[in-house]
């Protein structure tokens, strides 16, 4: 009798009787994240953690999610908007804006490849979504996660987790997403230009980019003025030479630890009860329309610049307009060699690409004052 | 500080429109801005030049 009732009180202890449906659906597409990761190197770096932190979040009985949990103090990073910008001091330390500086007339590409954004928030809002949560969605477009956290985090905290999953899984997949549209709306022709080599930017060049660009990026819009200031001083350290060390750790083992704490963060948030809603499909199928239509706004806006530029460019690195970066240009430059073995589009599609970082921000931090944030 | 956009679909839309008219002039004036950066170059060897 003992026996039994050590037995009963020893399984009540456990989650096993709190285990639902949902917690158990939740821990396959958990299994699931981590087996893109593993065995198909989907975005790892973030999927695993994503993946494995699902898993953990949906298995009843631990303390790890609750108020004092060892996740929840992970998640207060996310909460108070410290691993975004982070995030961006670690790619500011990583990342050669040249190619950008070197050809102006690309930039805009970093603004056609946004469309999506808001395909996706006027969508959003005809679903019957608040307009907070219209715009937390939209950012999903902008294919750029720590800003889709950071938008998220200001205006709809609530759908963290879903915003988060949708844009992280969507830049993963971007390899497969974007190809057909961009073959779809270009000619065999046009994929076939060859661009001209870009300009070598100096040393003193992006130094002065990155004070110019803090000091006026902060001045007109302070909302984003945290991610901005952090991408910016990454790269000063990476571009100055003098910090060799800090530019160092920056972009490297700094970066890989906020990245481990970033994906186990989101991944806490997927548990049956907050993320097993209508909510959640409708979010991800926005998300879905907002990569489609962002890729064919990028490689639309490309081939108006080809038509002004008299036959000059490639619409094939319209598409990399979105931030993702390298994910986008490397895929406009796959896609280019495919067509012909010696177009080499990867340095021409970094542009937008480095654009489009600018362009997230940007359209968040508008976003984000308009809606009074 | 209050939102200046209604929670509606016209909202919604007034939003979209002013924000990608907005996020394409700031990237228009941002390429304009890239386009005088070779001055940089040009003003270290005058002062170069002048310092020889």
């Amino acid at each position: 009798m003992i026996l039994i009732k050590a037995l009963q009180a020893m399984l009540e202890s456990t989650g096993l009787i709190m285990l639902t449906p949902g917690n158990v659906f939740l821990i396959f597409v958990g299994m699931l994240l981590v087996y893109l990761a593993i065995h198909k190197h989907y975005e790892p770096f973030l999927l695993l953690p994503i993946g494995f932190a699902c898993i953990v979040a949906n298995i009843p009985g631990t303390d790890l999610l609750l108020n004092g949990g060892l996740l929840s103090f992970f998640y207060l990073g996310v909460e108070h908007m410290i691993y975004p910008p982070l995030i961006f001091l670690g790619v500011g330390a990583m990342t050669d804006f040249g190619p950008m500086i070197a050809n102006p007339s690309l930039l805009v590409l970093g603004a056609f490849a946004h469309v999506g954004i808001f395909i996706a928030l006027i969508g959003a809002k005809l679903l019957g979504f608040s307009i907070f949560e219209a715009g937390a969605i939209g950012i999903i477009g902008g294919a750029d996660g720590p800003m889709a956290i950071y938008v998220t985090q200001h205006l709809a905290p609530h759908l963290m987790a879903q915003v988060s999953v949708a844009a992280y899984s969507y830049m993963a997949l971007m390899p497969l997403i974007q190809p057909p549209i961009m073959r779809l709306l270009t000619t065999k022709e046009e994929r076939n230009i060859m661009m001209k080599q870009v300009r070598f930017v100096s040393k003193r060049e992006k130094i002065m980019f990155s004070l110019i660009i803090t000091v006026i990026i902060d001045l007109l819009l302070p909302p984003i003025a945290p991610l901005i200031t952090m991408l910016m001083l990454g790269n000063l350290l990476k571009e100055s030479g003098v910090v060799e060390r800090l530019a160092k750790t920056a972009s490297g083992e700094f970066m890989n630890v906020i990245t481990l704490l970033l994906g186990l963060s989101i991944g806490s948030t997927m548990s049956a009860d907050t993320f097993l809603k209508l909510k959640t499909l409708e979010i991800i199928i926005l998300g879905l329309v907002a990569f489609m239509t962002g890729t064919a706004g990028g490689i639309l806006g490309a081939k108006l610049l080809n038509k002004l530029s008299g036959g000059k460019i490639n619409p094939l690195i319209g598409s990399a307009g979105i931030a993702s970066v390298p994910i986008a240009a490397r895929v406009s430059h796959k896609v280019a060699l495919e067509e012909n073995p010696y177009i080499f589009l990867i340095m021409h599609a970094m542009g937008p690409n480095l654009a489009g970082v600018f362009g997230t921000a940007i359209a968040g931090g508008i976003m984000l004052t308009l809606l009074g944030m | 500080m209050e939102s200046m956009i209604n929670d509606t679909v016209q909202g919604a839309i007034y939003l979209s429109v002013i924000d990608m008219i907005l996020l394409i002039v700031f990237l228009y004036a941002m390429g304009q801005l890239f386009k005088l950066f070779p001055l940089v170059n040009k003003i270290k060897f005058t002062l170069r030049k002048k310092g020889n």
